[in-house]
């Protein structure tokens, strides 16, 4: 692999993908690439997109899936924002996000982040949905995600929402 | 595209799952799996494959404290424009990555 990168446009993962590579120093995130990622993509857990160069090897990979979130029917009451017949908030979930370690530190895993983002408020424009969310694994990386206009919803976990109107 | 069931079954059979189970659904599992040319674990791992597929297809929930809901629910409502540094952040993925395709019709 070149140092040289050439990225190709974010598209689904596909056959003619080369997984066997991909390393990102987190070892769950590359063994999911290489071992799981197909499968889960196949019985639709989740969307698994990639960026690649020239030789179809992945340099960068995010995973999508739909969540929902239950609202208890008084919190919108106290919120003025009145009942609804389905008190449930749609978004996406990014599952997972790695960039090959060669071209780490180049802004490719925010430049992810945002395509990711986009790509799941266009989705949300067909089928509905809010924000794209995220449960950072480490507090190093809640502070990355804060920097990239996440939103912490409380101090006892990690989860965290970026709304899509927050995403040009 | 292969079949979610295939999918599963297309991986390697590396873990062991102990369970009981009523002789007589024992039996008839022995009589299903004869009857359609599979052995038993094939048997069993297509039925479960078929089964898990179908539970886990539907969609993740996420259950929020009712503090968590409200901060969820004031985030939305406050309805941010793209920030300086997300508009920069979009030109970068533009860069890398090309411009997003064109977007989906609304079904």
């Amino acid at each position: 692999m070149t140092s040289r990168p050439a990225y190709s446009p974010v598209v689904t993962l596909a056959p003619i993908h080369q997984l066997g590579g991909f390393t990102c120093g987190d070892p769950e995130i590359d063994a999911f690439l290489q071992h799981r990622a197909h499968a889960e993509q196949t019985v639709r857990l989740s969307q698994v997109y990639v960026t690649a160069n020239a030789s179809h090897d992945v340099l960068g990979y995010f995973t999508l899936s739909p969540v929902t979130v239950r609202v208890e029917t008084a919190l919108l009451s106290k919120l003025g924002i009145g009942a609804v017949p389905y008190p449930q908030l749609g978004g996406y979930l990014l599952g997972r996000l790695g960039v090959h370690t060669t071209f780490q530190n180049r802004s490719v895993g925010k430049a992810l982040v945002m395509r990711a983002a986009q790509i799941a408020k266009d989705e949300a424009e067909v089928v509905g949905g809010a924000f794209l969310a995220v449960d950072p694994k480490t507090e190093s990386l809640v502070q990355w995600y804060t920097a990239l206009d996440f939103v912490r919803l409380s101090e006892k976990t990690r989860r965290m929402v970026l709304p899509f109107t927050a995403i040009p | 595209m292969p079949s979610p069931t295939s999918a599963y079954r297309a991986l390697p059979a590396d873990e062991r799952q102990e369970f009981r189970l009523p002789g007589l659904l024992k039996e008839h599992l022995s009589r299903a799996a004869a009857r359609t040319g599979q052995t038993i674990a094939e048997y069993i791992t297509a039925a479960l494959a078929e089964r898990v597929t179908r539970d886990l297809a539907e969609t993740t929930e996420w259950t929020l404290t009712a503090p968590e809901q409200e901060a969820l629910l004031r985030t939305l409502a406050a309805a941010s424009k793209p920030s300086a540094q997300a508009t920069k952040l979009a030109a970068r993925a533009d860069a890398l990555f090309g411009p997003l395709p064109p977007k989906k019709k609304k079904r």
